[in-house]
């Protein structure tokens, strides 16, 4: 098996375990995933179906009263704010996703700041060195020029409050939003 | 004269503050495994992370004492098992230990000395520190060393051990499974890797055997990683538990080769822990 093949196994199987558990926690009749039409939804229902099986994963409005996922991915989470007692994507950057589902998206400002940092990958990976690696702002941004940067910090700042105490994150990385104190 | 020795690990899930359910699961491990001595991850009769439950969950857990009503299952369970609980130590401060369990009898216990409180842990809110390490003897004439978790990554708490002797490290873990994207070398968690080679590490610097118990199962955000292991004296892995499921691994612990190990080198046995103790005093007054 290719190395993106088992890197999709991986992660997946370690989102549906927590999926899998949250059900079972709250005695739930299976799960809700908002937005399965974008690429992170589609990575989300993937994984809960093998996780929990097809007959207990629904998409929004089609009546299943199971407990509610959002897909948003970690970028859109740090810098927008997400309200959902699940986030099964929420330790996977925008970039990962794309990786592992050839797409990504994001609300359009968050898309609006991509695009002109010059691609998902250089926003994920000013965001990555602030926060999984711990540089200070000035440093992990400076790439993206003084203007971007300021703005990327206006958004960091106006999300923080929602970044406290957002729903269930499936743990993967080190600094996973919900489980770590990084700020 | 030690005789070899029937190690049995058995990385279990815990449901947290399901005390008589967690103690069934680790008597059945027990007689499944059938072993000398059975060893069961962190807090495998109480779950992980059960924050200010810790206080309600204590029991008191003294040396002789035969273990309480939650834990009568353990009292006809084979060997030696050793076991994750929480101690109701004195002036009501809860402990989190590695509790030795014989013939319905609590033959040891090792209170955790290191509570991580940082990044995801927050156990120094919950847990008193233990402040003693004392080897136990195990069956056969084998003297352990028993840490907790964290403790683990206190290499003068192995040192003190070794010096005092000890033929085997007894590991109780409830290690998260971090590194997911990148990948483990032989499971799901980059994380793992840093474990093994920290056992190996010190199997090879005491000429010890190391084993490992790590649990499984999810308890919110966090999996625990699994990956239990036994290693030999010589720093060789003699059984890997998988990632992410229950599994019970096993190894025989030959004397002969805790000699084999420390014979070519004699690093061991020409250290000099007073030398150690003095310089440490001198340092640190």
């Amino acid at each position: 098996m290719a190395e993106a093949d088992l890197r999709h196994e991986r992660v997946g199987r370690v989102v549906g375990g927590v999926l899998r558990q949250a059900v079972a926690d709250a005695d739930a009749p299976g799960l809700v995933i908002l937005e399965d039409a974008t690429p992170e939804g589609a990575l989300a229902r993937d994984w809960a179906e093998r996780a929990l099986g097809e007959a207990r994963v629904w998409p929004a409005g089609s009546g299943g009263a199971g407990l509610v996922a959002h897909p948003a991915n970690k970028t859109v989470l740090l810098l927008a704010p997400v309200h959902a007692p699940l986030l099964p994507l929420g330790d996977l950057y925008a970039s990962q996703v794309e990786a592992l589902a050839g797409a990504w998206s994001a609300p359009p400002d968050v898309a609006a700041l991509a695009e002109a940092a010059g691609g998902i990958a250089m926003l994920d990976g000013a965001l990555q060195r602030w926060l999984e690696r711990g540089q200070g702002p000035e440093p992990a941004f400076r790439l993206l020029g003084t203007a971007l940067a300021a703005r990327l910090e206006a958004l960091l700042a106006r999300n923080r409050a929602a970044r406290w105490r957002p729903g269930l994150v499936p743990k993967l990385g080190a600094r996973t939003l919900g489980v770590d104190l990084f700020e | 004269m030690r005789a070899d020795l029937q190690l049995a690990v058995a990385q279990l899930d815990a449901r947290p503050g399901a005390l008589a359910a967690n103690a069934a699961a680790v008597r059945a491990a027990a007689v499944a495994a059938r072993a000398d001595v059975l060893l069961t991850p962190e807090l495998s009769l109480t779950g992980y992370d059960v924050r200010d439950r810790a206080a309600a969950l204590a029991l008191p857990l003294a040396l002789g004492s035969t273990p309480g009503a939650p834990f009568e299952a353990l009292h006809d369970a084979p060997g030696l098992v050793i076991a994750g609980a929480i101690e109701a130590g004195p002036e009501t401060v809860p402990y989190n230990v590695a509790m030795g369990v014989a013939g319905a009898s609590i033959r040891h216990l090792h209170r955790k000395i290191y509570l991580p409180t940082y990044g995801m842990f927050d156990e120094a809110r919950w847990f008193g520190s233990g402040g003693k390490l004392e080897p136990w003897s195990l069956p056969g004439g084998w003297r352990a060393g028993v840490l907790v978790c964290e403790d683990f990554w206190h290499p003068g708490l192995v040192y003190v051990l070794a010096s005092a002797g000890i033929d085997v490290l007894l590991v109780l873990a409830a290690a998260p499974g971090r590194g997911v994207w990148e990948g483990g070398a032989h499971g799901d968690f980059a994380s793992a890797d840093a474990w093994e080679g920290i056992a190996c590490t010190t199997a090879r610097l005491y000429g010890i055997y190391v084993a490992l118990a790590n649990r499984v199962g999810v308890e919110g955000a966090v999996t625990f990683a699994g990956g239990s292991l036994i290693v030999s004296p010589e720093g060789v892995v003699l059984a890997r538990a998988p990632a992410l499921e229950p599994a019970t691994i096993r190894a025989t612990l030959e004397p002969n080769a805790l000699a084999r190990a420390r014979r070519p080198a004699f690093h061991g046995r020409d250290d000099d822990p007073r030398l150690v103790a003095r310089e440490l005093l001198r340092h640190h007054g």
